[in-house]
């Protein structure tokens, strides 16, 4: 299963939602990430069939999917808003939306129940919307769209305004949603979260993709910002010397008080692969070694600042 | 960077079956739409068919002791006792397309709730048909039924078949006037909810509809073109004319039909550019 984004643009008069877009999603859990207004609700709106592409076109598994109800029936997705109808309870509301697919009152409400049970909302299903806080909202809103059990699965935002235990929950439901093999989107702009659940991104900003694939892979490419290692060994001195005479070591900072380095490198993994090498040779221990911009708020703010 | 031509869309898609998605909206608005204001309406809109239930049985119980008089035999005349009843039943249709009808896209509208209806097998027109059948069965409940419940009764108290027979037509009269007022009036109070972005913006707006064109027609009674405007106007003509009685307004069949065919035709304009799920992107 596959969804492939192909020469996508659209635009709402004349502005740019997104534009000339190239991206394909595969099962397991990708983020999407940018900052407001890249066109991160617009490509989902897209790959959900709401939105009608201006040019390109939005395929899954090889069919496009605009206008393609047989498809949608295999889609779950939960919007950014949750100011929805707060005159129904939750139960109606998971239940109005499943019979939508075409299933029938007893299909609707098994289903509607395991999807309310799999959300932790039993309790309060049965209270109007209207009086749910905003993460029982995020929630109802998942249950709405897991209720089908669907193959692919569409999150704008799910996490937003919710307390730790309900994110906590709610990550662990997506990342339960991955590993069963659904293609799983959650758009975001809160980093951390995504890093929680995924390794793979797809960044966008002003209605393009920056980069797609993972988080690590994508921040070896990034030539123009060499990567920050930090060391912390037995012998400071004799480290900095070796690693000095590598050309794609940049620079080094080291710290005899705290024996510690950082070493700026342009190419990553041939610096990992060494570093036990020349621990071994010169006889030096190795207490611990990190990266400080090798993770997605670095990857981001290189790529889209 | 490549330069697109606008008017370029890909559609290589296809459609496949729905499931009457428009009646799960139309079921699940209903049910959420009966609430105690809208009972206490029906109660109050029913008091007119009361009247007109005893009306019937004392015209039979006159009939029966002989002492017709024209004065009595007008006020159960049998064309127009119909007539009027669905006219007088105009105020409540009013009042419950207001009720019923002013919020259903609005409040989506102002939720920015498309995208639920829309991410599934839901297409414009299955949601235009949900929502104006929440509108179009409660405003039926206070027009169609219940002078289709006074018919039967007239049919059953009647002494022989010669009411039946004579009047069957009147069965479609009220059939088709009731119908054609529900469907315009709830056109219009949909087309007014989607504009608007708040269940009181879009009940003003329709208020204003009815009632602006309607002060003009009174004070422009010489010129009676100006009816036309008006759209209770419009359709108590229409009614009048499918009962086959005296149109109460000078304007012609041609201009009412016209001039209501104009109204629905805008009115699904208005829905059809309202109802989506674009943004701007500021």
């Amino acid at each position: 299963m596959k969804i492939e984004s192909i020469k996508l643009s659209k635009w709402y008069g004349q502005v740019i939602g997104v534009n000339n877009l190239n991206c394909s999603v595969e099962p397991g859990i990708t983020g999407l990430l940018g900052p407001n207004g890249a066109g991160k609700t617009t490509l989902i709106r897209l790959m959900t069939g709401q939105l009608r592409p201006s040019k390109g076109s939005v395929r899954i598994n090889g069919e496009e999917v605009w206008n393609n109800h047989r498809l949608f029936k295999n889609i779950g997705y939960a919007p950014e808003k949750d100011a929805f109808w707060s005159h129904m309870t939750g139960e109606e509301f998971v239940y109005s939306l499943t019979r939508m697919y075409g299933f029938d009152h007893d299909q609707a409400s098994a289903m509607t129940k395991k999807a309310i049970e799999t959300v932790e909302m039993t309790e309060s299903k049965d209270k109007k919307i209207a009086g749910y806080s905003k993460g029982m909202r995020q929630r109802i809103k998942i249950a709405q769209a897991i209720s089908t059990d669907p193959d692919i699965l569409i999150l704008d935002e799910p996490l937003n305004g919710m307390d730790p235990i309900g994110r906590r929950s709610v990550i662990d439901l997506i990342r339960k949603m991955g590993k069963m093999e659904k293609i799983v989107v959650v758009s975001s702009h809160i980093l951390h979260e995504i890093e929680e659940m995924t390794d793979t991104i797809i960044l966008m900003s002003h209605g393009r993709v920056l980069a797609q694939g993972n988080i690590y892979e994508i921040r070896e490419l990034i030539d123009t910002h060499p990567l920050k290692v930090v060391i912390r060994c037995s012998n400071v001195d004799v480290l900095t010397a070796k690693l000095m005479e590598y050309e794609d070591v940049k620079s080094v900072q080291f710290d005899r008080e705290q024996n510690q380095l950082m070493v700026e490198t342009v190419k990553p993994s041939e610096f990992h692969k060494r570093i036990p090498e020349l621990a071994l040779k010169n006889n030096i221990s190795i207490y611990s070694l990190y990266s400080p911009d090798e993770n997605l708020e670095a990857v981001f703010s290189y790529l889209v600042r | 960077m490549p330069i697109f031509n606008e008017s370029y869309h890909t559609w290589d898609g296809y459609l496949k079956e729905r499931p009457g998605t428009w009646f799960v909206i139309a079921k699940t608005g209903v049910k959420l739409a009966w609430t105690k204001g809208l009972i206490f309406l029906l109660i109050f809109s029913i008091i007119p068919f009361f009247v007109g239930a005893v009306k019937i049985f004392l015209f039979s119980k006159v009939q029966d002791v002989g002492i017709m008089t024209p004065q009595i035999k007008k006020i159960v005349e049998d064309v127009s006792f119909f007539y009027d009843f669905l006219k007088g039943q105009m105020f409540y249709l009013i009042l419950i397309s207001i009720f019923t009808g002013a919020g259903l896209i609005a409040r989506d509208r102002k939720n920015k709730s498309f995208g639920f209806y829309f991410s599934k097998p839901v297409s414009f027109w299955d949601y235009v048909a949900g929502k104006f059948f929440i509108t179009g069965a409660y405003g039926f409940l206070v027009t169609g039924a219940p002078a289709l419940v006074l018919f039967i009764i007239k049919v059953l108290i009647s002494r022989d078949a010669s009411f039946l027979s004579n009047y069957y037509y009147l069965f479609f009269s009220i059939l088709g006037a009731s119908i054609l007022s529900v469907i315009t009036m709830s056109s219009v109070v949909l087309a007014f909810s989607a504009v608007a972005q708040n269940v009181r913006t879009a009940a003003i707006f329709f208020f204003t509809f009815l009632i602006l064109p309607d002060i003009l027609r009174k004070i422009f009674s010489n010129v009676p073109f100006v009816g036309v405007f008006s759209l209770t106007a419009l359709l108590k003509q229409a009614q009048a004319y499918i009962f086959n009685v005296q149109t109460p307004y000078g304007f012609s069949d041609i201009s009412m039909i016209t001039a209501i065919l104009l109204i629905l035709l805008l009115s699904l304009v208005i829905l059809k550019l309202k109802v989506r799920t674009t943004e701007v992107v500021s």
